[in-house]
């Protein structure tokens, strides 16, 4: 090695490392250009990309994780490609710098045959740009061969430089032709560069395709996973347009509607958008809240489906905005919610009517005690008898209907009247009775006494009226009270008169019939005698007669005999004969109501001895013709019959029955009988006869009476055999 | 005889009463018989001769009212007078309605009971009289044969105008054989004429009044 060559070999370097540069430069152009071209096919893709992912990234999160790590790892691709691509361009740039260096100022003339060289490769490049990528837009293929005609234009311009600087390297070309072999290895290796960076851009390509084919198989991957969600989910999803047209819906919300494939979401709801939005858009919605924009939940909608069933919706919705802000439309959850509010009505429904019960309880527990209050109101109301509750003052606090009435007060003046004013309305005659016994009253009811019983009478104008007045106190709250009855016993007073006068008629007339039926014995027991003494004495007068030769004397003592025995017979006829006028008249007579009569008027006398009388008394019975005040007489000689034996006896059982019947031979029978020992066998035989008598007290006319009446009456009186324990009388009377 | 017409039954419980009865109506011409009951008289008595009943009205037993009854059961033709101690308005209809003579209380004038025995007695004769004729029509009506029974009814039954050719065509015979059956009846009913027959049938109990079919 000389030093010229050396210095050869130092220029030789120079202008390599000059030419390199350049081409270096041209290479670094070339590849901002293909890489600015590919940052904006990545862009766009990316943009797509996102766009996707933030449709699919609100649907699920996940979808957003997923994508978010592919859009970083398509970003890192990408960066990775950039890098390299830059790399090899900031070789080519530096090869091609190099170049033009060694050309422009080493070989001139070499410079034009550089430039036929790299000219064709340029031209590949070009027209492979020219030919578009595949995979590339019209888009990226028109920015492309805008890079690529700017790469030409340059290239243009660094012909116009290489032309201009070739007359100046035309004298150099044969200096630098020693270097042209070496600028020719430097051209090899550009386009090794170059190839390396076709290379570069192919696997890019080829990296970005594979990209998007994963990308894409992803989407539909999660599609699907959101379509079996939504199609297994009880719950429906739906969309809204910004027009507020529903747009979206999945599988499950088509059921109703007949379609029980629950395919793609999307698909399906597209098919099934028309009759299903209709449908839904029967629900009402929660309008006012979609008008403003707003996010809603769970409102709830009534549904009615072609069915007729009714349907319960709960939906909820959230507004969807743009990137920018604008309103997208909504999406949202809607859900069947008529089971749970079928369960919600029969549990309001339940609690109503336990509500409603415990109302009803109340009601009720509040009315029983209105209804105490006015039960005792009108107990006191239904009582005839004139009833005020007096306080120790004798003003009145409680008042019954009667009362007010009598007193001629109205209802709301019944009480807080003091009990002698309330008698203003009565007649003087009454007031001033009634003052007589005001002492007393205010005796008990200052406590001095503790009851009164007042009876009293007063001459009203109209009629003479008899009246009570019972006071007994009670004591309340540590109150003292008075009950204050006030009645009007005329009537009760007529009564007891009416029966002590037919009480007095009966004992008349049973005195009547006594004398008669003495008289009736009398009679019979005397006319035997004086009949035998007229026919005696009319035999004495015959052989008297015969024997003739009596004084005169002797036979009219005889005629006397005769005479004075008619003329007693006479004298008892017109006694009987006066007797029985008085008892002889007859009335058409309803036997049970004389038996009710009689016993009305016997009964104190039971029930002095504590013997209950008892009826037994047939229906329908015809009425009779009798005198009624004898027959009366023959039932009260046997109720008294019956009384007495039932008295001394002393059994406890102490009834004595009296039945009416019919038999059925024209005759009515009346029996009467008692619990009493019976009668005994020795006593029957004489128990009708007059004079026989078991009771101290007795004339032992009774029996003696009662059989002459009911045979007179053409009736029977006798005493049944049969039972030993009791004494049962029986008598009939003939239905006439 | 005359005895026989005055005889007098009395039925009275009352010894007394009964003795006494008997001396003055014995006194009296009369044929006096007494019992002390009903059962007694009814033991005793045979009605061959006529006679009357003095008869008490209460008495233990068989009564007289009872006894009354009795006694029409029995169709015995005798008059009865009741006496009694206590009789009364119904007592006396009742005995009247049952066909007693007459009905004194006790103590009646002698000489009415006695004027009423006469008439009673009267009565009584006439009585067993047409009792007896009845008993003798009776046995004549007995001795018909049956066929002459026929004729007979029919003859009194259908009265004048009954022709024999009637009789014949209802009993289905001759009308001469009708004329001998006539004849023999009116011959042993000793009818003198068809009145009489007519009587006679009524006493037979044969007569009907309205003509039969």
């Amino acid at each position: 090695m000389t030093a010229e060559s050396d210095q050869d070999v130092v220029v030789q370097r120079w202008w390599t490392v000059i030419i390199f540069l350049f081409v270096v430069g041209v290479g670094i152009a070339l590849a901002l250009f293909v890489q600015r071209a590919t940052t904006q096919i990545q862009e766009a893709l990316a943009e797509e990309v996102l766009q996707q992912q933030h449709d699919v990234a609100n649907l699920l999160h996940e979808y957003v994780g997923v994508m978010l790590a592919l859009e970083k790892e398509q970003r890192q691709a990408t960066e990775t490609s950039r890098s390299e691509v830059e790399l090899a361009l900031d070789d080519a740039q530096l090869q091609l710098q190099k170049m033009r260096f060694q050309y422009s100022f080493e070989r001139l003339d070499g410079a034009a045959t550089a430039h036929a060289h790299v000219k064709p490769i340029l031209e590949d490049v070009e027209q492979w740009l020219a030919w578009g990528l595949p995979g590339f837009t019209a888009r990226d293929s028109v920015v492309l061969e805008m890079a690529s005609q700017r790469m030409a234009d340059r290239y243009g311009q660094l012909r116009r430089i290489a032309f201009e600087t070739d007359s100046v390297a035309t004298t150099l070309i044969s200096a630098q032709s020693a270097y042209l072999e070496r600028f020719r290895g430097s051209l090899i290796s550009l386009l090794g560069l170059f190839a390396l960076l076709a290379l570069g851009i192919a696997a890019l390509l080829i990296r970005q395709r594979n990209l998007q084919a994963r990308l894409r198989k992803d989407q539909e991957s999660y599609a699907q996973r959101i379509a079996d969600f939504a199609d297994i989910g009880a719950d429906w999803f739906w969309e809204m347009t910004d027009s507020l047209r529903l747009k979206v819906l999945s599988g499950r919300a088509l059921k109703p509607l007949g379609q029980d494939k629950a395919a793609d979401v999307s698909e399906e709801a597209n098919t099934g958008f028309n009759s299903f939005g209709n449908k839904m858009a029967d629900v009402h919605w929660p309008t006012e809240s979609l008008d403003a924009r707003e996010e809603f939940s769970e409102f709830e909608s009534d549904w009615i489906t072609d069915d007729g069933d009714r349907r319960v919706i709960s939906l909820s919705g959230r507004p969807l905005t743009g990137t920018d802000g604008a309103f997208m439309g909504y999406r949202g959850v809607a859900r069947d919610v008529t089971k749970r509010r079928n369960i919600e009505l029969e549990l309001e429904a339940v609690y109503q009517k336990l509500i409603k019960a415990q109302t009803i309880g109340r009601e009720q527990a509040e009315e029983a005690l209105r209804d105490s209050e006015q039960f005792l109101r009108i107990s006191l109301d239904s009582m005839d008898a004139n009833i005020a509750i007096l306080d120790e003052s004798g003003w009145v606090k409680v008042s019954n209907q009667a009362w007010k009435s009598y007193c001629g007060v109205n209802a709301r003046y019944g009480t807080g009247v003091h009990y002698l004013d309330a008698f203003n309305a009565r007649p003087a005659a009454e007031q001033s009775s009634f003052h007589v016994a005001a002492r007393d009253i205010d005796e008990v009811l200052s406590g001095h006494r503790s009851s009164l019983h007042f009876e009293f009478s007063c001459q009203l104008p109209d009629q003479m009226r008899w009246l009570v007045i019972h006071l007994t106190t009670f004591e309340s709250n540590a109150l003292q009270f008075a009950v204050l009855v006030y009645e009007d016993i005329t009537d009760i007073r007529k009564l007891e008169e009416q029966d002590r006068k037919l009480r007095a008629d009966l004992a008349h007339v049973a005195r009547l019939t006594t004398a008669g039926e003495m008289a009736t014995v009398l009679a019979h027991e005397l006319n035997q005698p004086l009949t035998a003494i007229s026919h005696n004495s009319d035999a004495l007068l015959s052989s008297l007669l015969i024997e003739c030769d009596l004084s005169e004397d002797v036979m009219a003592t005889v005629s006397d005999i005769y005479e004075q025995s008619q003329r007693a017979g006479g004298i008892i006829q017109s006694i009987r004969q006066m007797v029985r006028k008085d008892t002889q008249s007859t009335s058409s007579v309803n036997i049970n109501l004389l038996v009710e009569e009689t016993v009305r008027l016997t009964n104190p006398e039971a029930r002095e001895h504590n013997v209950n009388v008892r009826l037994q008394l047939a229906r329908d019975l015809p009425n009779l013709r009798i005198n009624a005040v004898q027959i009366q007489q023959v039932l009260v000689n046997l109720e008294r019959n019956g009384v007495e034996a039932i008295r001394h006896h002393g059994s406890e059982e102490r009834d004595l029955y009296i039945t009416t019947s019919q038999s059925d031979d024209g005759f009515i029978r009346v029996t009467v009988q008692d619990t009493g020992p019976g009668v005994t066998v020795e006593a029957r035989s004489d128990l009708f006869k007059s004079f026989r008598t078991t009771k101290p007290d007795g004339m032992g006319m009774g029996l003696s009476i009662s059989q002459s009446i009911v045979e007179a009456h053409g009736g029977r009186l006798w005493l049944d055999e049969s039972p030993l324990d009791m004494t049962t009388f029986h008598f009939t009377l003939p239905v006439i | 005889m005359q005895v026989a017409e005055k005889a007098v039954h009395i039925v009275d419980d009352d010894e007394a009463v009964r003795k006494a009865l008997t001396r003055s109506l014995e006194q009296r011409g009369f044929t006096v018989s007494s019992y002390a009951s009903a059962e007694a008289f009814l033991a005793s008595y045979r009605h061959e001769s006529p006679g009357c009943l003095v008869l008490d009205v209460r008495m233990p037993g068989i009564n007289g009212l009872e006894l009354q009854e009795i006694l029409a059961e029995k169709k015995i033709p005798l008059p009865i007078i009741f006496i009694t101690g206590h009789g009364d308005i119904p007592m006396s209809v009742r005995a009247m309605k049952g066909g007693a003579t007459d009905f004194l209380e006790k103590p009646y004038p002698v000489e009415m009971l006695v004027e009423r025995l006469d008439s009673a007695l009267e009565a009584g004769i006439q009585l067993h009289e047409s009792a007896l004729h009845a008993s003798e029509i009776k046995g004549c009506y007995e001795q018909l044969t049956p066929r002459e029974k026929d004729v007979m009814i029919r003859l009194v039954a259908g009265a004048a105008d009954t022709s024999n050719k009637v009789i014949a065509r209802e009993l289905d015979i001759s009308h001469r054989t009708v004329d001998d059956h006539r004849a023999r009846v009116m011959a042993k009913m000793q009818a003198r004429s068809l009145a009489e027959l007519v009587e006679m049938a009524k006493v037979c109990g044969v007569y009907t009044a309205e003509p039969s079919a």
